[in-house]
């Protein structure tokens, strides 16, 4: 089947739960949805068996600096003011990539830096979880849902709300190399 | 006294020193008796930070970052990265440069699979095999070395192109060597299939069922060994994959047994592309002119590494330093399915099934933290040329 196809079909399967889509390549789909429908649309695509999750990617906006730019982004794609609101609000982002062949389906997930939360797909996609972890560690993006909700990469003592991948975490700073004897 | 039959689990901690593989991992198995009911894993003891550290640095930096967040494929991830940031540029990369970029992708495979036809011979305990298969790979090192300059990271990669060329001395080479291990494939082949005590340790043992191989979003050989079609070379041709096609190989068992078949017959197929890229490389430059400055957008590159899908999405900004790069490496695909399959599985067995994903934990993991007398220390890019200037003074 032609990738204009198989993209096309994912898009009709996905319609329902959709704000919005875009075809930022020709052989991708971004598919806008709200957290609340994500189960749902994670569902659908993992039902068809042509699809698999290849990976989660999380995404801190607020380096694009000034939220004109943002909200400007965001019209291009999301039709209808209303709409345009919501996502304004939001600048971290969930990218759930499913992948068949060298097509890539990405439904993109926003939430506001403040109380960003996610369901878990895990009742759908059992491997979302180790993914899951690394969102929840290093965006600090609530998952209540997800199964174990321990850290994956980052150390257990490591302080409790820090966000490494955030764009606000510059590190710990200058680490004393010898003691400081002659910094 | 009270009933206090309870049904605490025991619980076997394996790692981080792991036994298996000289890496660290910490996995945690469950186990009723000599039997796994449960298992769990913790990763990140290899854990450098490398994705922040991207945003960090220019896209020239962060490919030499880049190819080394692992040891054993590490040209995958630098291929992976430039292959992304120009389709980011809008550049396109020379006919030669591609083919080489695939020539030294599939000596990489031959190494990588060497390397763990190797270790997972020493898992089994069949020493021979593991001396063997180690002795074998280091032609194939020798000959990086030779086109590259370097036996582990290459870095023959450059945004644009490559930087060597293949001359006539380096093909020789080549072509010699992959005659030499196709003769020792052979055998290696004859072995994984015949050899009794291999065998033992190998057939019906982790068989994992093509639905859940799928369902679990198993990737490369330990998917292909399960019938599951997953090969990015073949579906998603990048590079010189499209003039210079693979074939997909595959076995129906979901044992380790096929596993070990899988990458086994893998190398003829290296072999064969590497004959066939050779015969026909096509001329020209190696390198084209790439921006400084690569314009705003966002791209999902994918390569088949030696142990499966790679998967990179960058971010560009507009500037010269990326906005996010993230890295999913095949192994985190995998490690599912470790943990999925070893259920049900005698102990002694899970360092097989561990070792017949080919995991990489360098890979999964990308920050270092040191724990100094006074805490946790971070290192930063100045600290650790510092550190590394006064360690070698």
């Amino acid at each position: 089947m032609p990738i204009e196809e198989i993209l096309k079909e994912a898009q009709s399967l996905l319609a329902p739960f959709a704000v919005a889509f875009t075809q930022p390549e020709e052989n991708r789909v971004d598919v806008i949805i709200s957290p609340e429908k994500l189960v749902e649309a994670a569902r659908i695509m993992e039902d068809t068996n042509i699809w698999y999750l290849s990976a989660i990617t999380g995404v801190d906006h607020s380096s694009s600096a000034d939220t004109t730019n943002e909200e400007k982004a965001w019209q291009r794609v999301v039709e209808g003011e209303e709409q345009t609101g919501f996502y304004y609000s939001g600048v971290l982002e969930g990218l759930y990539h499913f992948c068949k062949g060298s097509a890539v389906v990405t439904l993109r997930v926003r939430m506001g830096h403040a109380d960003p939360k996610l369901p878990s797909i895990c009742g759908v996609v059992p491997s979302a979880s180790l993914y899951e972890r690394e969102l929840m560690e290093m965006f600090g993006i609530s998952i209540e849902d997800t199964p174990v909700k321990d850290h994956l990469l980052l150390p257990d003592d490591w302080p409790d709300g820090i966000y490494p991948l955030r764009k606000d975490f510059k590190g710990f700073g200058q680490p004393e190399l010898d003691g400081g004897a002659n910094a | 006294m009270p009933e206090t039959k309870h049904s605490d689990k025991f619980i076997v901690p394996i790692g981080p020193q792991h036994p298996a593989l000289k890496e660290p991992g910490h996995f945690e198995f469950t186990v009723d008796g000599e039997t796994v009911t449960g298992a769990s894993v913790r990763l990140g003891f290899v854990h450098r930070g490398i994705e922040k550290a991207t945003e960090e640095r220019t896209y020239i930096q962060d490919l030499y970052l880049l190819e080394r967040i692992c040891g054993i494929c590490s040209h995958v991830h630098a291929m992976a990265f430039a292959l992304g940031v120009e389709k980011l540029a809008g550049v396109t990369v020379p006919e030669r440069a591609q083919a080489i970029r695939v020539l030294v992708a599939e000596m990489e495979r031959i190494h990588s699979h060497l390397l763990w036809l190797g270790v997972a011979a020493h898992e089994a305990g069949f020493d021979t095999l593991f001396m063997y298969a180690w002795r074998d790979r280091e032609k194939v090192m020798d000959l990086l070395e030779q086109l590259c300059g370097n036996r582990v990271n290459y870095s023959i990669n450059v945004l644009g192109g490559v930087k060597e060329d293949v001359n006539d001395t380096i093909r020789e080479g080549i072509l010699n060597a992959m005659d030499y291990l196709e003769t020792r494939t052979d055998l290696y082949l004859k072995l994984v299939t015949t050899e009794r005590t291999l065998i033992g340790r190998t057939r019906g043992i982790g068989i994992m069922e093509k639905q859940t191989a799928a369902r679990l979003g198993t990737v490369g050989p330990t998917a292909r060994a399960s019938g599951l079609e997953r090969d990015i070379r073949i579906e998603a041709p990048y590079a010189a994959y499209m003039q210079y096609p693979a074939r997909i190989v595959i076995e129906n068992t979901g044992d380790l047994e096929a596993r070990f078949v899988v990458r086994v017959k893998e190398l003829y197929e290296s072999f064969r592309l590497i004959r066939s890229i050779l015969s026909t490389l096509p001329a020209g430059e190696l390198t084209t002119k790439m921006p400084r400055r690569i314009p705003e957008g966002e791209t999902i590159s994918r390569v088949e590494a030696p142990r499966g899908e790679l998967f990179y999405y960058i971010k560009s900004n507009g500037s010269d330093k990326p906005d996010r790069v993230k890295v999913r490496t095949p192994s985190i695909n995998n490690f599912a399915s470790v943990m999925a399959t070893a259920v049900g599985h005698k102990l002694a067995d899970i360092p097989m099934i561990l070792s017949g994903i080919d995991p990489c934990f360098s890979c999964n993991d990308r920050m270092v933290s040191i724990r100094g007398a006074e805490g946790r220390q971070g290192v930063d890019w100045e600290g650790l040329r510092r550190y590394g200037i006064e360690y070698y003074r």
